[in-house]
């Protein structure tokens, strides 16, 4: 058995405690291990996107435990909690969210930039990695002059870049057409073959079952949590 | 790794050229203004320095209707400097320089002949003090010829139709060069005169004239020409307290002991309290304007700045998302607005440097630039973009993730 990367136990996340508050996750408990491509499905309004920050570490939890690699982050302090996400994190976002006015091959760079890797080290690494999304052509162009799945795929090799222990993805086919939701995903799915975790968030059924591993939330609670193989 | 932030700080400074231009105005008045100030006090110490270094133990005395009135002092000290204007009444004796170097420490004496005159050039007529000269005139002075000879070299018979020239008539009223002005002639009182030497000097009395052969000099000129009294001290004497036997001499040989007009040493201290008076009126003027513009221009800064912050909540959000520090995000801002502060001072350096240019032209004076002022007016820029970019860059880093990702 792969050794756990991730554990929650019982967390909760409420907005507004009181009289309006919203239990947008009511105690969720489930353990994602090493190598896993799990997805985290739900409607919206369901808590999943909570669920993606918190296991993020980009929010915090209200009540539980969340242990990351053996280690309890709950109460981390500001710095570590960035450092976590710099080190262990890689996030791909719905609408890719690039830095329109710098190249390509800069976006990559910036999650190294700020783990403090030198220059020559920060252009090899990224060019390899944008090698491998092949999109190395695309290099030196700024985002907004490429298509939808270029971009997605600068975005992956962008949550490549620090070599994560989990790759966190929120829709990340949402703003693309079939073909290249497709693409991405078996993009994904090679990811996964060569040894990343992977945690999808999706509404779309489709999506999610490219998955070897399917956890729908329904109302902040885990509604079931089944095998897709 | 800075290097990176200021190429990415650059790039966007570069994507908002407006917004960036107008920033800079306010920066780059306040450190224009700054330079100035700086540089100001050197052009007047310079200019101190070289009105007592100029006369080389050189002093002028005067006459005076009331010696007893620092003002009225003060007012020929001036006249006398810049060519005897005015109703001042001359009673000087060329006869008084053989009593005057009898003085112990008083090596030379000269009466210091002058009359204003229309002098007829090319185009234009202008108005020029003729000096007269001696036997001893070159040799008082120091007198250097940069060109050309000295009227004396030349017989007798030549003698009358001939001047010297000080260098700087030739440059600033006949707008020459000295190797063209030499044989020319100037047209004085419709008499031609050529020009067959150039004189060069830093004493006041002599650095901008026409000097004519003392027979030449008096065929024009009526006597009683006798601005004031020149007395050389020699090195090792007391200059005030040699000076002030050479007055008590002539207020004796003129019976003006117990009269109230007399004789009274040219107070150069006067003229150096008048010259600091104005530059520090003007520099608290200036300082006012410059404290002002760099306020105004760094609420500026400040104001651009948190605009920029909110126009990039989505991209804070992003890159605090994907491991960027609270420190790193706050740098990225602070190195930004250092940046436009950098470049509104570097621009603010480039007008200081040429106001101060222009004016060293104007008095005629040159004076290189001081380094350790450009070094300090950068240092000021940069901590003027720390110190407004601080709040913006605090704000920056706290922004909420999760907000400042969803925004748009």
């Amino acid at each position: 058995m792969s050794p756990t990367i991730i554990e929650c136990k019982n967390v909760t996340r409420i907005f507004n405690p009181g009289e309006n508050e919203v239990r947008a996750l009511a105690g969720v408990s489930f353990k994602i291990e090493k190598g896993e491509y799990v997805s985290i499905m739900g409607k919206s309004g369901s808590g999943k996107s909570t669920l993606l920050n918190t296991l993020g570490l980009l929010d915090n939890l209200t009540s539980g435990q969340y242990i990351l690699n053996g280690n309890d982050v709950s109460n981390y302090s500001e710095k570590k909690l960035t450092k976590t996400r710099l080190k262990s994190f890689g996030f791909i976002f719905q609408s890719f969210n690039l830095m329109n006015n710098i190249t390509c091959l800069k976006n990559v760079e910036l999650p190294m930039l700020y783990a403090g890797i030198n220059g020559q080290e920060r252009k090899k690494r990224a060019l390899e990695l944008m090698d491998k999304m092949q999109i190395l052509d695309q290099a030196n162009k700024k985002p907004m002059t490429l298509s939808g799945g270029q971009r997605q795929r600068v975005a992956i090799a962008r949550a490549l870049a620090n070599s994560p222990d989990v790759i966190f993805a929120d829709e990340p086919t949402g703003a693309l057409d079939s073909t290249t939701t497709k693409n991405i995903l078996n993009l994904l799915k090679e990811l996964h073959l060569s040894g990343n975790t992977i945690v999808v968030v999706t509404h779309d059924i489709g999506v999610a079952k490219s998955a070897d591993r399917i956890i729908t939330i329904k109302d902040g609670l885990i509604e079931s949590d089944v095998m897709n193989l | 790794m800075i290097f990176e932030y200021i190429k990415l700080s650059i790039n966007e400074l570069f994507n908002n050229k407006l917004r960036t231009f107008l920033s800079l105005i306010g920066i780059v008045i306040g450190v224009a203004v700054v330079f100035t100030i700086l540089s100001i006090n050197d052009i007047a110490n310079a200019a101190i320095s070289s009105a007592i270094t100029g006369t080389n133990g050189t002093v002028n005395i005067n006459y005076t209707s009331d010696k007893s009135d620092e003002e009225s002092n003060l007012y020929t000290s001036f006249a006398s400097s810049f060519g005897g204007i005015g109703e001042v009444n001359y009673r000087f004796d060329p006869d008084d320089t053989a009593e005057l170097i009898k003085i112990d420490g008083i090596s030379d004496a000269l009466p210091h002949y002058s009359s204003s005159i229309n002098v007829s050039l090319d185009r234009k007529n202008i108005t020029m003090n003729i000096k007269r000269d001696s036997e001893n005139f070159i040799d008082f002075y120091n007198l250097e010829l940069v060109k050309g000879k000295y009227i004396r070299d030349y017989p007798e018979d030549k003698r009358m139709s001939i001047a010297v020239v000080s260098d700087k008539f030739i440059e600033n009223s006949m707008k020459l060069t000295i190797d063209e002005a030499l044989g020319k002639t100037i047209k004085l009182n419709n008499k031609l005169f050529t020009i067959v030497g150039v004189s060069s000097s830093n004493n006041s009395n002599i650095d901008n004239i026409i000097l004519l052969y003392d027979k030449a000099y008096d065929t024009m000129f009526s006597s009683g020409s006798i601005q004031f009294m020149s007395i050389k001290i020699d090195p090792g004497y007391d200059l005030n307290d040699t000076t002030a036997l050479a007055v008590d001499k002539m207020n004796e040989l003129h019976n003006t002991t117990n009269t109230k007009d007399g004789y009274i040493q040219e107070d150069l201290s006067l003229i150096i309290s008048q010259i600091t008076s104005v530059t520090n009126i003007l520099s608290i003027v200036m300082s006012i304007i410059a404290s002002i513009s760099l306020l105004i221009a760094g609420i500026g800064v400040m104001n651009i700045m948190l605009v920029s912050v909110v126009e990039r909540t989505k991209e804070i959000g992003v890159k605090r998302a994907i491991g960027a520090s609270k420190g790193a995000i706050s740098f990225q801002f602070i190195i930004e607005s250092s940046l436009l502060t950098l470049l509104g001072g570097v621009i603010g350096i480039i007008f200081g440097i040429t106001v101060i240019k222009l004016a060293l032209n104007l008095l005629d004076m040159n004076l290189p630039i001081n380094i350790s002022y450009v070094f300090f007016a950068v240092i000021f820029s940069i901590s003027l973009g720390i110190i407004f970019g601080f709040l913006p860059a605090k704000r920056a880093a706290n922004l909420n993730i999760i907000e400042a990702i969803q925004s748009e």
